[in-house]
């Protein structure tokens, strides 16, 4: 397995199909419109996303934000 | 205390939380320990004092709780009440703080078929849903601030 960190704007068109996609298997949606929306949504509101890719498969993602508590 | 989402805060004093903002594994992955190893990996490479997230998933809380010292609200503790009580949409109900209609895109919830908070946290414990009231509604979502293991 290849573990792979990325920041929104390296993301391509393939990593969103990809992700969304994926998200839908997870969530059991789907590939609906709104999953896609809402993958895209938070892909442009992470600071980096962490994929994992197995034989060129999306398997897993996590998207990270960070925050200041003071 | 207060709570700033930012983009330069490696470098600012203070405590420095991550938001898990959303993370799947493929079924056929799952068990492996795949959502573990990415947690671990953020955990040393980014150096956060806290985690949060929003979460229905008990899955996601176990991971959680791995890298962690203390998780709320599965524990009482004063300061990650008050660090979940500033996250964007936090809403206090009975005892713990909400996304009301975090999902409300979604008619039925972010989750087809069966609701993850209806498993426990802990086998043989209420589940999620018996434990916090406001995940009765499968559009909301819980709150979750641990603070990580040193």
């Amino acid at each position: 397995m290849e573990f792979i960190k990325k920041i929104p704007n390296q993301f391509t068109e393939r990593d969103v199909d990809q992700l969304s996609h994926l998200a839908g298997i997870g969530f059991g949606q789907g590939d609906s419109p709104a999953m896609r929306q809402d993958s895209i949504n938070h892909i442009n509101a992470s600071e980096h996303i962490q994929l994992v890719r197995d034989n060129n498969e999306l398997v897993a993602f996590s998207m990270v934000r960070s925050c200041l508590w003071r | 205390m207060s709570l700033l989402h930012s983009q330069w805060c490696e470098a600012v004093f203070g405590g420095r939380a991550l938001e898990l903002a959303g993370r799947v594994v493929r079924p056929d992955y799952q068990g492996q320990g795949v959502a573990t190893q990415m947690l671990q990996e953020l955990v040393q490479s980014e150096r956060p004092h806290f985690l949060t997230t929003y979460t229905r998933s008990p899955k996601i809380l176990r991971m959680v709780d791995r890298v962690s010292s203390d998780l709320y609200p599965i524990a009482d503790d004063t300061e990650l009440q008050s660090l979940a009580s500033e996250m964007p949409f936090a809403h206090a109900h009975e005892g713990a703080f909400y996304h009301i209609n975090r999902y409300s895109e979604y008619e039925d919830g972010l989750f087809a078929g069966e609701d993850p908070a209806s498993e426990p946290f802990k086998k043989n414990e209420l589940t999620l849903k018996q434990q916090f009231a406001g995940l009765m509604d499968a559009r909301n979502a819980l709150v979750v601030a641990a603070r990580v293991r040193l």
